[in-house]
């Protein structure tokens, strides 16, 4: 099929039915919102797009971005009608049913593209594209990043992308992928994400704080690494084993 | 009183007057100048300079070589910006030796002179940008946290050109202009023109220089600071002739 976006009335369809979920878990999408030219509007760019199930966010990240071409959409920061719409094409992966045929949709900036301030990071589609794109030059940095199932939002994308600082270096999202990330579990390492010390979310407020005084932008990983305190020092010895980047994948 | 700034770094902050940005078009999009003027600052030689565009999460970074050897980038496109309206900028001297990737000096929150024949390249007070999120608004302001927008639904037909006409600007910019100033008043409760790279102080030098407003009431008084306000609205339309114009595009049908 050929990549659409939704109009004004196919989004606000999309919310009603976001709303009517919230009440009745076991609410029916409308069969067309996807089809109906009420609905949805075909882009002038004609790109082709197939529908399927992606394992983690970093494969539909991949996809949209290599196979689809989205990236040459232009303005696609501000493209709600775009997003919300991939998000409806996605549902069934984005908000899985339980085996009673629920669904709890939580957030709608999951599922409604917002461009303000952190949501923009939030939504299930654009969110790993943006932090694909953003490290185009060596996509693989950012698995441990997008290694969560595509309904997930991991602790380490969120405290990356809530800071955008962070996510703009190669070093920091490298140093936090071999301190935080098991290449040969390919997952999270277990009990990163509380909030003591040497922890995910202390890694990222401790990199913030540096940011001020260091060039994040120019560091390598191991550059990073050794700027960090003390507290570290269990993920540091971790992360000795794991080479930069190309060994994510 | 002036807010001391207490800098435990050696961090050298440099004066905005020794960094000329300018943006042109190359026919394909927009394309970067920039001269610096750093022999006031006792660089080492071998540290780097880098400049960074930025825009929401658009980032771009330039690397202009060392203080004793500086380099012109090849590509000096922007090429990750839809648009340079909006635009800021960050100059950063590095550390390449002893303390590798140390901040040595910086300025942030440059802004670029947009050349003539770029689109939009008045100087504005107010970056428009298109939006596909108002449903069926056809414009919103949105004050951010170090920026103001006009927020114009790309769902208009033309809406580049509905802006520029007279009915668009006759009907809404007057309101806008006193919603940006009471917010500033009230919200920000901002009364100063001290610092040419906030918005805010922007806005109020634009009312007390091009509209000949009288002096910013200092006491928060709600009342005096509508009346203010309303003043400035007023002599913006008459500069303007803003009743005039839409009676001639009225008629004009």
């Amino acid at each position: 099929m050929l990549l659409k976006r939704f109009t004004q009335e196919g989004l606000e369809a999309f919310n009603e039915f976001l709303s009517d979920l919230n009440v009745n878990n076991c609410a029916t999408k409308p069969a067309d919102l996807l089809s109906s030219i009420e609905f949805s509007v075909q882009l002038p760019e004609r790109k082709e797009i197939h529908p399927r199930r992606f394992i983690t966010r970093y494969e539909l990240a991949e996809y949209l971005v290599e196979e689809v071409g989205i990236d040459s959409i232009p303005d696609l920061e501000h493209d709600s009608l775009l997003w919300s719409w991939l998000a409806n094409l996605f549902f069934d992966w984005l908000c899985p049913a339980s085996p009673s045929g629920e669904r709890i949709p939580r957030q709608r900036a999951r599922l409604v593209y917002s461009s303000e301030g952190k949501f923009l990071f939030r939504h299930l589609v654009a969110g790993p594209v943006f932090v694909y794109l953003a490290h185009r030059d060596n996509p693989s940095r950012v698995i441990p990043l997008l290694s969560d199932p595509v309904h997930q939002t991991g602790k380490l994308y969120i405290e990356i992308t809530d800071r955008h600082n962070l996510l703009r270096s190669p070093g920091v999202v490298e140093a936090a992928g071999r301190l935080y990330f098991d290449s040969e579990k390919q997952a999270i390492r277990p009990g990163v994400r509380s909030k003591a010390p040497g922890k995910i979310i202390r890694f990222a407020t401790v990199l913030f704080q540096f940011d001020a005084t260091w060039d994040l932008q120019s560091l390598s990983s191991e550059q990073v690494i050794e700027l960090l305190p003390t507290e570290f020092d269990q993920y540091k010895d971790l992360a000795k084993n794991e080479q930069p980047a190309s060994m994510f994948k | 009183m002036p807010v001391r700034r207490l800098n435990f770094t050696g961090r050298k902050r440099i004066s905005r007057d020794y960094v000329q940005l300018s943006v042109t078009s190359n026919g394909a999009g927009y394309e970067l100048r920039a001269r610096f003027d750093l022999q006031h600052y006792s660089f080492p030689a071998k540290a780097r300079i880098h400049l960074e565009a930025y825009k929401r999460t658009s980032f771009q970074r330039f690397d202009f070589g060392t203080i004793s050897k500086q380099l012109i980038p090849t590509d000096m496109a922007l090429s990750s910006f839809s648009s340079p309206q909006g635009m800021k900028y960050r100059l950063k001297i590095v550390d390449a030796e002893k303390n590798r990737g140390r901040i040595l000096g910086e300025v942030d929150n440059l802004k670029a002179v947009i050349a003539e024949d770029v689109d939009g390249a008045e100087e504005s007070l107010l970056p428009v940008e298109p939006s596909h999120e108002l449903g069926h608004e056809l414009y919103r302001l949105e004050f951010g946290t170090n920026e103001i927008h006009l927020l114009v639904n790309a769902e208009l037909a033309n809406w580049q050109e509905v802006i520029k006409g007279h009915f668009f600007s006759t009907l809404v910019f007057p309101n806008l202009l006193r919603q940006v100033l009471l917010h500033i008043l009230r919200f920000e409760e901002h009364r100063v023109i001290d610092d040419p790279t906030d918005w805010r102080s922007q806005w109020l030098k634009f009312a007390i220089e091009k509209l000949r407003a009288r002096p910013i009431p200092d006491d928060g008084n709600l009342d005096d600071d509508h009346v203010w306000v309303d003043e400035c609205v007023k002599s913006f339309c008459q500069e303007h002739r803003i009743l005039s114009r839409f009676n001639q595009a009225w008629g004009d049908g």
